[in-house]
């Protein structure tokens, strides 16, 4: 993986340092029907381009952060 | 008193180990033949008292922000990140009571590895990519990052001469101190007991 990660506690990573959490997603309302949950838990837009993501560093302050990444070009955008 | 299990097999070459038993915990004392000087040693502390600190009382360990850490001539606390820090005490009592609920008692859990002597920095460096002495930080400095895919607590002292203690979970112990080995095989690293370990780090008892 040709990036690094910048890490709020820990500086610029090695991005294998840190588990991928997926792509920020907007949970359902907690009253909505099982569709919407099925959709969330299961359904995913694979954007090929740039995209808010959830990484989580194992291996380093054992934090979540949200990165806006480019899954082309492995750019990392600051927000 | 429980009897513990040391985390390590120590490699053949190292020389006869001199044993004791320090609160339960079997220890080396010296190697012989003697060490004699070293350009890196790698001394086994993992009986030295260690624990995961969070809330109000890593507050009051004084740590401003990540990555800071302090050395007091005794132990060592580094700020994991805000409210979270870890302390390693290398030269107190063997009997580090937590201070209340807020600390972990690590002690068991990690294993603890001291790399010092003036090449100690190059086989440091050859363990872990981050820069571990960074010129533009002053002061003790604390790293939480991975070696050959471990997560390692690491601290560098920046006491008057170069010395480093690595820190991870003990059923990785052996693998860690065998990567110590051969990232220092270069710099002719030698294995220790505490006596060498504690005469670079306090001076040689009288
Ligand atoms: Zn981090």
């Amino acid at each position: 993986m040709p990036f690094l990660i910048d890490c709020p506690n820990c500086g610029r990573r090695s991005p294998y340092e840190f588990k991928f959490g997926g792509e920020c997603k907007r949970a359902p309302d907690p009253g909505a029907d099982v569709k919407a949950w099925c959709d969330y838990l299961y359904l995913y837009e694979n954007m090929s381009g740039v995209q808010d993501e959830w990484w989580y560093h194992t291996m380093g302050c054992r934090s979540w952060l949200k990165i806006r990444r480019n899954t082309v070009t492995h750019e990392i955008i600051e927000e | 008193m429980m009897t513990h299990a040391r985390a390590i097999a120590l490699p053949g070459w190292a020389g006869k180990p001199v044993e004791t038993q320090l609160e339960g915990w079997p220890v080396v004392e010296r190697f012989e033949p003697p060490e004699g000087d070293c350009a890196v040693g790698l001394t086994d502390l993992s009986h030295r008292p260690k624990a995961i600190v969070q809330g109000a009382g890593a507050q009051r360990l004084g740590l401003a922000r990540p990555g800071q850490a302090v050395w007091n001539g005794q132990s060592l606390a580094g700020c994991l990140k805000p409210g979270h820090a870890v302390v390693l005490d290398l030269t107190g009592p063997l009997e580090m009571k937590p201070a209340d609920s807020s600390w972990t008692d690590m002690t068991d859990g990690w294993v603890l590895l001291g790399l010092w002597g003036p090449l100690s920095l190059d086989v440091v460096q050859g363990l872990v990519t981050v820069d571990v002495e960074p010129r533009e930080r002053g002061g003790a400095l604390f790293f939480a990052t991975s070696c050959h895919g471990v997560p390692v607590q690491l601290f560098n002292l920046r006491a008057q001469k170069p010395g480093f203690v690595i820190s991870c979970a003990r059923s990785h112990g052996q693998n860690l101190f065998e990567a110590c080995i051969r990232a220092g095989r270069q710099s002719g690293l030698k294995v220790t007991g505490l006596k060498a370990y504690s005469d670079w780090l306090c001076g040689p008892a009288a």
